[in-house]
């Protein structure tokens, strides 16, 4: 029984720093990829594959569900060559069709899976990238903020 | 989580690979009894030797159920088909499109033959043999082979011919075969007969 609020704990870890991968884009892992010291090796076991997924979607979040359109992702699944039995399987699916991205998206995946590198990954990769897109999210609410009209109707009074 | 035991690469290029298999199969296929050796794989799903996995790769997807003999239903196959093929695996022989076996062959009788209106809906089965090779001891005859055409002795118990024969007879239905060892594979179709060396139809031609 008490297992269960850890694994959903994993599990909720695990969804952030896919969801800030997937978020990211080869432009800004790679410099930070570039600069950690301990890369390991990996095999792809589904080498990066460009596809398309159908989205789908309830009119006002409420209603019945209907197919909006197809999207293009691009889908990749790794494994660490370090020589354990239970070595690590790392997966992305990424928006777009950049083969690099889903790969990096996957090792990193991999390499968080391991607790000896989680740490320092998330310090040196994860947060700079969690950190830019809080603040490029930041800045574009606060532009359109600046912009924003409030529309009201005057009561006549009459 | 399932990630505890290894999981193999599949094709590293799915589209070309995937073909150069296809085409192999289907010149199998249409000449049975010829041998076809297929490219190095990076990885094999133990029990299944490189050419299972290659066809089980090429051939298999969401909407071919596949049925596993006692041999070949391990972790490591379930996990590999179930990731790259993404098909379902069932329980009864009779439901698969296809069958994978790896241990002794079952009787014929327990797969789908299809039915006259669709004999297509039939059980292909992938057959892990002990050998795949062109000696001289079993003799075959019919559509795609000119006159009589051998292979080497597969390692299928007489049982299992007995069997085939008496399959003729429900022609157009029937199972047809594809026969794996290591690297190499050939086809057996329904339309084929076991033949003794001068060419006449082993049992006589009549299933008893």
């Amino acid at each position: 029984m008490s297992e269960i609020p850890q694994i959903e704990e994993t599990v909720r870890q695990r969804r952030e720093w896919m969801a800030v991968l997937a978020k990211a884009s080869t432009e800004t892992i790679e410099p930070l990829w570039d600069a950690l010291s301990d890369k390991p090796r990996w095999t792809c076991i589904r080498p990066p594959e460009v596809g398309m997924v159908m989205v789908r979607a309830r009119a006002g979040g409420t209603g019945q569900r209907f197919n909006m359109g197809e999207m293009t992702v691009t889908r990749c699944v790794v494994r660490l060559d370090d020589g354990e039995v239970a070595s690590k399987v790392g997966h992305a699916y990424v928006a777009g069709r950049d083969t690099r991205h889903a790969e990096l998206a996957a090792v990193v995946d991999a390499m968080m899976q391991q607790p000896e590198r989680r740490d320092a990954l998330r310090r040196a990769l994860i947060a700079p990238l969690a950190d830019a897109q809080a603040e490029a999210r930041d800045r574009t609410r606060r532009r359109t903020a600046a912009t924003k009209v409030d529309f009201f109707t005057m009561v006549r009074g009459d | 989580m399932s990630e505890t035991d290894p999981l193999g690469p599949g094709f590293a290029d799915a589209v070309q690979q995937s073909q150069a298999i296809f085409r192999r199969v289907l010149d199998a296929m249409a000449r049975p009894g010829t041998c076809h050796k297929i490219p190095q794989m990076p990885f094999m799903p133990a029990p299944l030797n490189a050419a299972s996995t290659a066809i089980a790769l090429t051939l298999l997807d969401d909407s071919t159920p596949i049925w596993l003999d006692p041999a070949a239903d391990s972790k490591p196959v379930r996990d590999f088909l179930s990731f790259h093929c993404g098909c379902p695996i069932v329980e009864a022989p009779k439901q698969g499109a296809f069958a994978l076996i790896a241990g002794t062959l079952p009787p014929l009788d327990m797969f789908n033959p299809g039915t006259d209106e669709f004999p297509e809906n039939s059980t292909t089965l992938i057959v892990q043999v002990d050998a795949v090779d062109d000696g001289d001891d079993i003799h075959l005859s019919g559509p795609g082979i000119e006159h009589v055409t051998t292979i080497g002795d597969p390692g299928l118990a007489d049982s299992f011919w007995q069997q085939w024969a008496e399959m003729g007879v429900l022609f157009p239905c029937g199972v047809d075969l594809i026969l794996t060892a290591a690297h190499r594979l050939a086809c057996l179709p329904r339309s084929i007969r076991r033949v003794d060396a001068g060419g006449a139809t082993a049992n006589g031609g009549k299933p008893n």
